[in-house]
């Protein structure tokens, strides 16, 4: 058969691994994003001191202070030690958030883009939510439900929810109307199966990429709202707090920020593109051309 | 004459067009099918031509139930499928299969093909070992090779993917199928194939066709009563011997002469002798 040799016949998985492989971006994407994952798993064995361990003979010690790489913080912390620590709640409320909202952004959107009457009204209630500015709605439910780091994942997985809402029903809408649906229906297929077992994976594709795309983001949110004192509280680790303790004293010692600051950076950038990667990657038009 | 199959009356579907502005005030109904009276003998096909947008697949999908039709009965098997409801109505359903148009749309991308064809036995409470040995059975009586069955719907040609979705339509054991162009997006040289194809099952298994083409010449290959529509309604009908050698109606007429103008007489006792009925490619 002609048309079968000139497409990949190997599972789709391999596929998708070697594409991400060979894209560059994504590429740096997956190891700085590994880097962070591994240090926030292994923070207890490979972190020199404890996240609030102090020494305050060396406050504001320059990064290359003698078994301080990165240098002290103003009250002697060691910089690297609570960078290490910090990536488990920095992590942890940037990908948690995002995961949860996602799931909860699943049935709802394909039961909005399946009952059409229901999902109007859905999304006229998320629209309401859409009328607020992404940061400013987090500030407000974070308030309102009080400051802790519960609390700020709960607020972000509220502020998400409409964007996560919206990706799902477009892709869902966009499936619904191809006539596999309609053979689905024909052969006596009940709703729930067609929605959570023939439509749920090829909706999820595009929640995943979303996802992806959105990390980088909510973990600049998330710091954000630590910065305001609503997330996480210091004397916690996180990168976000970091950056906000370094402010005071950003202009005799800019290391305390800017270290933080670039880790942050670094994080959003690596998730942004593994992100453009993952798309590219789950298209199979793009993917053939990665050739098999 | 035997009793038919498959008996419409009077069926009618309109669709809103427009966006109706804010009022409704823009708001006009499209007549996709206007009054249809139709029936079809048990065991044969009835052919369906009109040019696009005639209201064909409208008219085939209210004849199995996918759409509910704003007037008129469909009958089937001397029951009103509007009258029946619950189990009842599961059981007239599956009696009533479609092929569409496009095959490869036609199936979910992400299952293999074995998933796709045991997707209407799974509906039905059967799986497990039954469902695949079943499934091995139909690929087989489809001239589908079973050990495909793991390969999916983009690795394998359209006419294949033609053979997997009439597997799926037949794995309920329908009387009915109704067949939505089954063939206009394949190439030609696949195009009889599937043709023989659903001819020979037409024959081993005594199904009732409901045929649609916007192409005149496979209707009298396929079919031995033939309707023709035009916006919504039928303008001629008869055998198909009758329609193609003393069209009545002018529409038919200019049909034909267009494709007469395009190729030769159609000879087709050398088009089905041209290819060896449903043997795998
Ligand atoms: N779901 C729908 N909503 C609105 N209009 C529709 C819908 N389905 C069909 N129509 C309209 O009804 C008319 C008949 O459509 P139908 O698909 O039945 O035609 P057809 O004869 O099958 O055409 P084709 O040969 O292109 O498949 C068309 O004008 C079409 O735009
Ligand atoms: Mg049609």
């Amino acid at each position: 058969m002609t048309q079968s040799t000139t497409l990949t016949l190997r599972p789709a998985r391999f596929g998708m691994l070697s594409a991400i492989t060979s894209d560059k971006g994504a590429f740096f994407g997956l190891i700085v994003l590994g880097i962070f994952v591994f240090a926030a798993i292994f923070a207890p064995l490979i972190a020199p001191f404890g996240p609030n361990e102090a020494d305050p003979m060396l406050r504001l010690g320059a990064p290359g202070t003698a078994g301080h790489w990165l240098g002290l913080d103003h009250q002697g912390r060691d910089i690297l030690s609570r960078l290490i620590w910090g990536s488990r709640l920095t992590l942890a409320t940037g990908i948690i958030p995002v995961a949860v909202g996602a799931l909860i952004a699943l049935p709802i959107g394909l039961l909005a883009a399946w009952y059409d009457r229901a999902g109007g009204w859905i999304l006229r209630g998320m629209d309401v939510l859409f009328a607020f500015p992404m940061a400013l709605l987090a500030i407000m439910v974070a308030a309102f439900l009080g400051s802790g780091v519960g609390n700020m994942m709960i607020s972000l997985v509220i502020v998400l929810l409409p964007y996560n809402v919206r990706v799902v029903y477009q892709a869902a809408v966009e499936q619904k109307s191809l006539p596999y649906v309609e053979a689905l229906r024909v052969v006596g297929t009940p709703v729930r199966t067609i929605l959570f077992v023939e439509l749920l994976p090829n909706v999820a594709s595009a929640a995943i990429v979303y996802a992806t795309t959105i990390v980088g983001s909510m973990v600049i949110t998330a710091a954000g709202l630590s910065f305001l004192g609503l997330g996480v509280q210091p004397p916690g680790a996180e990168w976000g707090i970091m950056v906000a303790e370094g402010r005071s004293v950003i202009f005799i010692a800019p290391h305390v920020a800017a270290i933080p600051g670039l880790c942050l950076s670094l994080l959003v950038i690596a998730c942004s593109l593994l992100g453009d990667g993952v798309r590219d990657a789950l298209d199979p038009r793009i993917r053939a051309s990665f050739g098999a | 004459m035997s009793t038919p199959l498959l008996q419409a009356r009077g069926l009618q579907k309109s669709f809103a067009t427009g966006d109706g502005g804010l009022f409704g005030q823009g708001r006009h109904r499209h007549m996709a099918v206007d009054g249809i009276d139709l029936a079809i003998e048990p065991g044969t096909t009835l052919g369906c031509v009109g040019e696009s947008g005639s209201g064909k697949s409208t008219l085939g999908r209210m004849l199995v139930g996918l759409i509910e039709p704003d007037e008129g009965s469909v009958t089937f098997d001397g029951q009103d499928v509007a009258k029946v409801a619950g189990k009842e109505r599961a059981a007239l359903r599956r009696n009533m299969q479609v092929v569409f148009q496009d095959p490869l749309l036609s199936l979910n991308p992400r299952r293999t093909i074995g998933q796709n064809i045991q997707r209407p036995l799974r509906n039905y409470g059967v799986g497990g070992s039954e469902a695949e040995d079943r499934m091995a059975r139909l690929m087989k009586m489809c001239g589908l090779d079973p050990a495909q069955a793991a390969r999916y719907p983009h690795e394998i040609s359209g006419g294949q993917c033609q053979r997997v979705a009439i597997a799926r339509a037949l794995a309920l054991e329908p009387r009915f199928v109704f067949l939505d162009e089954p063939v206009s997006a394949l190439d030609v040289s696949v195009q009889a194939q599937i043709l023989n194809l659903l001819l020979d099952l037409q024959a081993e298994l005594g199904l009732t066709y409901f045929f649609v083409t916007h192409d005149l010449k496979l209707i009298e290959f396929m079919s031995q009563q033939v309707i023709v529509m035009l916006k919504g309604s039928v303008v001629e009908r008869g055998t198909s011997a009758e329609i193609w050698q003393s069209p009545k109606h002018a529409y038919t007429q200019n049909l034909l002469r267009s494709v007469l103008r395009l190729g030769s007489t159609p000879d087709w006792a050398r088009f089905a002798a041209s290819e060896t009925s449903s043997v795998i490619p």
